[in-house]
């Protein structure tokens, strides 16, 4: 048996992961059903090329089986622009925007950042925002970048928006750079960072989550219902378990 | 954090329960020990690009905890608890993440040496950091990052479908399918593992 627990600590430095949160504690947005607004005012790129950047980045999110977050992309174009979100005052977050200051408002160099993402001071989340960088002339500005690497922009810097910070795993997709990357596949340490701060619970709405499918009204009563005719199934059979006449097998 | 625990105390208690009450029926049965390999998010690395395969998915141990309660003279009721192994870890130590598996199967015999088990089952992943910063590039400059701190649990319902090939008495192999929820056409996830049990 000591072998064996000798064999398993050494062979736990064979796997890694790398993922950190956006912040210290950081606990990631209050809902688990959360609606990207998107304002496409002043950016370089079509609404229709910047709608499918976000479906794609947002797709790649969505896959995590073992989180229970669900990103969709609202339908109507958000009007809050770059000023308001910066100013505090944008009462549709999250949000994507475009940023024709980009290198002003940020305090960044333009010729290098394609996209910045800023969270409100909250924590959990309730503020935050995707900025992309329409500051015209400028050699990071989006319309620079194909359609592939947009979509890898934008799901890196989704990724923040949601709470994570940087991975120091070179494949993970939110690694600092993007540059040895051609499509945004999320990689097991981009899926563990996101477990962590949303995990899934099938007993939050009721047993195995039946009831998160179904979602019917009485889906929260039921969970104590079976939880009690559990505890005394369980503690009648234990009583009468160790009551058990001795000749009988334990299995 | 209450609820993850109640989660946690309700999955033993259906293991317990299930072996004591077959325990004091008297009912024939067996403890099985697995050991073999636990493969994850086999679909995402069939589609993955080559060059990140390993990186989306991986192959560790895997070491399961297997009671047979028999049902009657054809069926046995197989409530299991599996670790993968060895636990992901961070490079500093700091993260760890602990997979576990969770099943109950129906075990139904197809031929004298072959078993098919069926069965809900649940997919845990418990978290665990030590918290404080990490010091990583930014781009232009280097930036401090949360570590993971506290503890986590996240649990996903899968459906089992196993075959176990009986090698002899005590020896069998077994090779299990778990697919993580099922019914979303997005998140839909295979694990799969192979192992070898025996029959103590």
């Amino acid at each position: 048996m000591r072998r064996l627990f000798c064999l398993l600590a050494l062979t736990t430095s064979l796997v890694g992961s790398a993922w950190t949160l956006g912040g210290t504690g950081l606990q990631g947005w209050q809902t688990r059903d959360l609606v990207i607004h998107v304002n496409p005012t002043g950016c370089p790129i079509s609404a229709a090329v910047l709608d499918d950047a976000v479906d794609s980045a947002i797709t790649a999110w969505n896959g995590i089986a073992t989180a229970s977050l669900t990103l969709t992309r609202s339908t109507t174009d958000s009007t809050t622009t770059a000023a308001t979100f910066l100013a505090g005052t944008a009462t549709d977050a999250p949000l994507i925007l475009c940023d024709t200051t980009f290198g002003t408002d940020l305090s960044v160099d333009p010729s290098g950042v394609p996209a910045a993402t800023k969270l409100g001071s909250s924590n959990p989340l309730s503020y935050g925002a995707v900025i992309l960088n329409a500051q015209a002339g400028t050699g990071a500005e989006i319309n620079n970048f194909a359609s592939g690497v947009l979509d890898l922009i934008l799901a890196h810097e989704i990724g923040h928006l949601l709470g994570l910070g940087h991975s120091s795993e070179v494949d993970a997709l939110m690694y600092y750079s993007i540059a040895n990357k051609t499509i945004a596949v999320l990689t097991q340490d981009d899926r563990d960072g996101i477990t962590y701060l949303y995990p899934r619970n099938e007993f939050e709405h009721g047993a195995f989550g039946c009831a998160a499918v179904h979602k019917p009204a009485s889906a929260g009563r039921m969970f104590p219902f079976v939880w009690t005719l559990l505890m005394i199934a369980l503690g009648f059979s234990l009583v009468k378990y160790y009551f058990r006449p001795k000749s009988e097998p334990l299995l | 954090m209450g609820s993850t625990f109640r989660a946690l105390f309700f999955s033993l208690v259906l293991v317990f329960t299930t072996t004591a009450i077959g325990a004091e029926n008297g009912a024939h049965g067996y403890f099985a020990i697995d050991a073999g390999v636990f493969a994850n998010n086999i679909s995402q690395r069939l589609s993955a690009p080559s060059a990140y395969k390993s990186e989306v998915a991986s192959i560790s141990g895997f070491l399961r905890f297997r009671p047979g309660i028999s049902l009657g003279k054809r069926f046995y009721f197989e409530p299991s608890l599996g670790f993968v192994l060895p636990w992901r870890t961070n490079v500093d130590g700091s993260t760890m993440i602990f997979p576990m598996q969770l099943s109950l199967d129906l075990s139904v015999p197809l031929l004298s040496f072959l078993s098919l088990r069926l069965g809900p089952g649940m997919y845990s992943e418990l978290f665990y950091g030590s918290g404080g910063t990490v010091r990583l590039n930014n781009g232009s400059s280097y930036s401090d990052f949360g570590a993971p701190s506290g503890m986590n649990l996240s649990f996903t319902g899968t459906v089992n479908v196993a075959l176990e090939v009986l090698l002899s008495h005590h020896f069998s192999l077994n090779l299990d399918a778990y697919i993580l929820d099922i019914m979303s056409r997005t998140r839909r996830t295979y694990h799969a593992s192979a192992s070898l049990g025996v029959k103590l």
